[in-house]
C-alpha cells in the first residue's frame, strides 16, 4: 500500500487521468483512508480549474488575417527567388560553358585572352568553394543550429 | 499541411504560448508569424502520427520563442512584477479587465515559479495538452512530464497557502 510520500508523486497523474490503472487503483486505495491526501488533491483540483480561467492575450481576428495573409506571400516570395536563382544559375553556367568552348576553339583568340578566362572560371570555382567551406565552418560551430524554427 | 489546417484556434493557443514565455505581445507576434512561415514552408515536418497540429504548432512557436531569448540575451528565468509586459497585455481592450482575486494571486505565484516549472503547469491546465503532447512541445522524455508537473504544482500550492 502506498504511503504519503508515494501518493504525492501520483496526485498529479492522478488528477490529470495520466496513471496506468494499477496506479490510480493504488492511489484510490490510500485516498480512501487518508484525509491530508484527500484536502492536497482538492487543493490541486481547485488550483487547475483557476489556471484553466485565466486570461491571456489573443489575436484580432484582422491580425490573424493579416498574419496568414503575409506568411503566404513571403513563402510564394521565397519560391520566386529560389526558382530565379536557380534559373540564373543553370542558364548562366550553360552560357559560361558555351562561351568558353567557342573561345578554346577559335584559333584567331590570342593565348592571354584564354587564360584570362581560364582564369576568370577558376576564380569564380574558387568563390563558390569558399563559401561553401565557410558555410560548413559555420554550421559545425553554431550552437543553435538543433533549435528548430 | 494545408494553410486552411492552421485554425484561428491553433494561432490563439500559439500566441498565448509566447505570451506567456516572452511577455511581450509584439514578440509573441513575432513568433508565430515565424512558425507559421516554418509550418508552410516546410509542411513535411509536422507528423500527424506523433500528435495533433496543435501540439506540433505549440512546439514550434515554443523553439521559437527559445530562440528569440537567446539571440536577445534574455533570461527567460528572470523575476518578473506587476509592471513588466505581460501585466500590461493583460491591461489591452480585448482582454478580461476584472479578474478576481484569487485569479491575481495565483497570475503573481504563477510568475514567480521557475520557467520551466510555470510552462508544464500551463500547457497542462490551460493548453489542456495530455503529458504525450507535453513531452513533445518541450522535447522531454513522457516520465518526466509527471514529475515535473508534480513538483511544479505543489510549489505552487505552497504557495498560494499564503494566501488562506
Amino acid at each position: 500500500m502506498l504511503n504519503c510520500e508515494s501518493t504525492d508523486v501520483l496526485l498529479s497523474g492522478y488528477l490529470d487521468a495520466e496513471l496506468t490503472q494499477q496506479d490510480r487503483q493504488r492511489v484510490e486505495v490510500h485516498l480512501d483512508g487518508c484525509e491530508l491526501c484527500r484536502g492536497k488533491l482538492d487543493e490541486l483540483s481547485v488550483l487547475r480549474s483557476s489556471v484553466r480561467k485565466l486570461a491571456f492575450p489573443s489575436m484580432s481576428e484582422q491580425q490573424k488575417e493579416t498574419m496568414m495573409n503575409s506568411s503566404v506571400a513571403k513563402g510564394s516570395q521565397r519560391l520566386g527567388w529560389l526558382l530565379i536563382v536557380f534559373g540564373m544559375l543553370v542558364a548562366g553556367g550553360f552560357g559560361m560553358w558555351k562561351l568558353g568552348e567557342a573561345l578554346f576553339q577559335d584559333p584567331e583568340v590570342p593565348n592571354v585572352v584564354t587564360l584570362a578566362i581560364l582564369g576568370l572560371y577558376a576564380g569564380f570555382g574558387f568563390l563558390l568553394l569558399s563559401a561553401g567551406l565557410h558555410r560548413l565552418k559555420t554550421y559545425g560551430t553554431d550552437r543553435y543550429k538543433d533549435v528548430e524554427l | 499541411v494545408a494553410v486552411e489546417a492552421i485554425s484561428g484556434e491553433i494561432l490563439d493557443a500559439g500566441f498565448a504560448l509566447a505570451v506567456q514565455i516572452l511577455r511581450d505581445r509584439n514578440d509573441a507576434a513575432d513568433a508565430v508569424q515565424d512558425s507559421v512561415q516554418h509550418l508552410l514552408g516546410r509542411p513535411s515536418s509536422y507528423d500527424p502520427r506523433r500528435g495533433s497540429l496543435r501540439g506540433w504548432f505549440l512546439k514550434v512557436v515554443r523553439n521559437s520563442c527559445v530562440d528569440r531569448i537567446r539571440r536577445s540575451k534574455r533570461q527567460a528565468t528572470v523575476s518578473i512584477d506587476d509592471n513588466e509586459p505581460i501585466a500590461r497585455a493583460e491591461q489591452q481592450p480585448d482582454m478580461v479587465a476584472e479578474e478576481n482575486e484569487l485569479h491575481q494571486q495565483l497570475r503573481h505565484e504563477l510568475r514567480q515559479l521557475a520557467e520551466e516549472h510555470r510552462e508544464v503547469i500551463l500547457l497542462r491546465d490551460w493548453h489542456d495538452l495530455p503529458y504525450s503532447e507535453i513531452a513533445t512541445v518541450l522535447s522531454i522524455p513522457a516520465g518526466t512530464v509527471m514529475s515535473r508537473l508534480s513538483r511544479a504544482r505543489e510549489e505552487l500550492r505552497k504557495r498560494m497557502q499564503r494566501y488562506r
